[in-house]
């Protein structure tokens, strides 16, 4: 099979997965609780104004109806408006996605870069002292909590070092080493989480490619052993790293709240807990929505990833 | 037969058998290629140290085919590996004894100058085709390593010679597997694979351990015969390891039986097949499968727990023809007749039969 006929495959698989979540979207707004239209009509309380709004926005209609409508706009881009600020929700999502792409690529990389090595390290010095440090260092890095690490991290480099910004987030566009610097320290709250699920990960799959015979044929070879284990290895022990690395992905995107919230970062974490609060149903369905398709556009990376480096993908058919 | 004799004298004068065995080795007059004396490997477990291989020593002459016969747990496995420093490094298994090979201790070398001597003198083919080919690489990639590791020369060169391997090993289409990937080969085509690996830099010693076992009974055959003709063509030493007798007539010139981590009978192969003297041998050759055996004989009982080894010979719960005395001491290797070692002291047979 080739790569074109795969990425094809499954991209047609996209589609009826899309339509299935936007139903589940959708949904949701019949399971959070209170009435929008309560919420909307604010101060001015009364039954005839509540009814209004319900008019107005569609609400009185039965769930289908609306479901048609809501897909039909969101099909062409329109997720609607915020009652709040008036703002599209489409805007609102795009002014708020490229900081939370942007934190999220960066706490990746973090995670990349300390996880797949200190994976390999735990894997080939298992039996010593060396390898345990390795382990110690990753169920610390899944199990210290983001707030608190990044209060630490504030404390030291902001407040003692006086290294660092606290909080805020300035567009690169604007200036760049302002925006480099505001990330350091978000990224690697969030990135040393996933490092250290990587971590494993990574030593779980190592450990078991080690001990397999084309390992053993590599030995017999005369490989080098630093060959053997960054070549022969590792090529087969990235495999199901890489997928479990696009999941986390989309977890970070739509998992920073916490730390978005610590460091003040104007990202999707702050969009999404500030809608649920205000029952702001259009930015809720919006930002799900794209948050699950960006996911599942993950999860197809992640296949396109997994083909690429195994070979046995490619002869797979059905 | 003098230095045979002697050595029965020798060895009743109390000195240690793995000497004794090196004197027997030898009654050849070619100097061997490989020479193991005394190997013992033990690995750590949880009711203690369980001993694999308890003292085994053989010579391997240029160009000649050793063959090791035994059972699953037999040790000729951990032989083998251990022969290539292959085993795995685990804590607490213990490695013991000397691998000559061409001068030098094997087991003495650094990690650096057996890589070197991996791969290029000695080669391996193992047992499991399916799984011995790294799936994330083409098998030109994996033929022209070894290539490239051992010898300098350009990818380019080494590609070329891969293409000549695999045509050497009898493979269908050698230029279209060049670009395939493991998975696509049958067992049969990729056990070829295997061979092309091995055979890459011109070994002088080849290590088997059970290349056919795992295939096809047709396709034991035509991997046999290739191991054959390229013994011929490449004039080198063969060790080959398997469970089956039937397996070792047609190629082994020397046969050692492995039985709980020792070798119990060595002799030339006609020699072993036409006048065997152990008794685990006789039961070994009752079940080779021929034409006009209606049925074939089974030993009785099962190979012993390695944790519990019997007192005196391993064999004798098993054995048809123990006595009490063989409860009492493990029997050592000793000449029972001209190039024959047996370690059985009822054994030659043919004066209690």
């Amino acid at each position: 099979m080739t790569l074109g006929g795969f990425m094809l495959r499954r991209l047609a698989s996209i589609i009826p997965t899309l339509i299935f979540v936007s139903i589940i979207v959708f949904s949701l707004q019949q399971l959070i609780p209170g009435d929008p239209a309560i919420a909307m009509a604010g101060d001015e309380l009364n039954d005839e104004a509540v009814q209004e709004i319900r008019v107005k926005y569609g609400f009185d209609q039965p769930f289908y109806v609306q479901y048609f409508k809501w897909i039909g706009n969101v099909v062409v881009g329109d997720f609607g408006a915020s009652y709040r600020n008036k703002m599209e929700v489409l805007d609102l999502i795009l002014t708020k996605l490229p900081v939370t792409l942007q934190l999220a690529v960066f706490s990746m990389i973090v995670a990349l870069i300390i996880g797949i090595p200190t994976g390999i390290i735990a894997a080939t010095h298992k039996d010593s002292f060396i390898g345990t440090a390795a382990n110690l260092f990753a169920l610390t890095g899944v199990s210290i909590p983001h707030f608190w690490l990044g209060i630490m991290l504030i404390l030291l480099f902001s407040v003692n070092l006086g290294l660092l910004p606290s909080s805020g987030y300035v567009p690169p566009w604007e200036d760049l080493r302002q925006n480099l610097l505001s990330l350091i320290m978000p990224s690697i709250v969030l990135g040393t989480g996933v490092a250290g699920v990587i971590t494993r990960h990574t030593r779980g799959a190592m450990l078991q490619v080690l001990s397999s015979d084309y390992v053993r044929t590599a030995r017999a070879k005369g490989v080098a052993e630093r060959i053997v284990v960054s070549k022969h290895a590792l090529r087969n022990a990235l495999i199901p790293v890489i997928t479990l690395s696009t999941i986390e992905f989309g977890q970070l995107l739509s998992g920073a709240i916490l730390t978005e919230q610590i460091f003040s970062i104007p990202g999707f974490g702050k969009l999404i807990v500030d809608a649920v609060f205000f029952r702001e149903y259009a930015v809720v369905q919006g930002v799900v929505m794209v948050t699950a398709t960006l996911f599942i556009l993950l999860n197809f990376v992640a296949d396109i990833l997994y083909f690429v480096v195994n070979p046995r993908m490619r002869s797979a058919n059905g | 037969m003098h230095n045979g004799t002697q050595t029965l004298r020798s060895s009743a004068a109390g000195v240690s058998p793995s000497e004794t065995f090196a004197e027997v080795s030898t009654v050849s007059a070619a100097a061997p290629l490989m020479s193991v004396r005394d190997l013992r490997v033990s690995f750590p477990s949880e009711d203690g140290l369980v001993p694999a291989v308890r003292g085994v020593s053989f010579n391997v002459l240029p160009g000649q085919c050793f063959g090791i016969v035994g059972e699953s747990g037999s040790g000729k496995s951990v032989t083998s590996l251990a022969l290539m420093g292959l085993l795995p490094p685990g804590p607490g298994s213990i490695i013991e004894g000397e691998v000559n090979f061409g001068g030098r201790d094997l087991r003495r070398l650094r990690p650096e100058q057996m890589r070197k001597l991996c791969g290029s003198e000695i080669a391996m083919v193992f047992q499991e085709p399916m799984t011995s080919l790294n799936p994330a690489f083409t098998v030109g990639d994996q033929i022209a390593e070894v290539v490239v590791t051992h010898e300098h020369v350009s990818v380019r060169a080494a590609r070329a010679r891969a293409l000549e391997l695999l045509k050497e090993v009898r493979i269908a289409a050698p230029e279209r597997r060049l670009d395939e990937y493991p998975h696509r080969l049958s067992g049969g085509m990729r056990q070829r694979v295997m061979i092309a690996i091995a055979l890459a830099c011109r070994p002088k010693m080849l290590i088997a351990d059970e290349p056919t076992t795992a295939l096809d009974v047709t396709v034991q055959a035509q991997i046999m015969e290739l191991l054959r003709v390229l013994q011929g063509e490449y004039g080198m030493s063969i060790i080959l390891i398997s469970h089956n007798l039937g397996v070792m007539s047609e190629i082994a010139d020397e046969i050692a039986v492995m039985y709980a981590g020792r070798i119990v009978e060595q002799a030339k192969s006609a020699q072993l097949f036409e006048n065997p003297e152990h008794p685990y041998t006789i039961g070994l050759l009752g079940a080779i499968p021929m034409p006009g055996r209606k049925r074939l004989a089974s030993i009785r009982g099962r190979v012993p727990d390695l944790h519990a080894l019997p007192s005196g010979c391993t064999f004798a719960p098993r054995c048809p023809f123990v006595e009490e005395a063989c409860r009492q001491i493990e029997p050592t290797l000793h000449p029972t007749d001209l190039q024959h070692l047996t370690a059985c002291r009822r054994a030659p047979l043919d004066r209690v039969l």
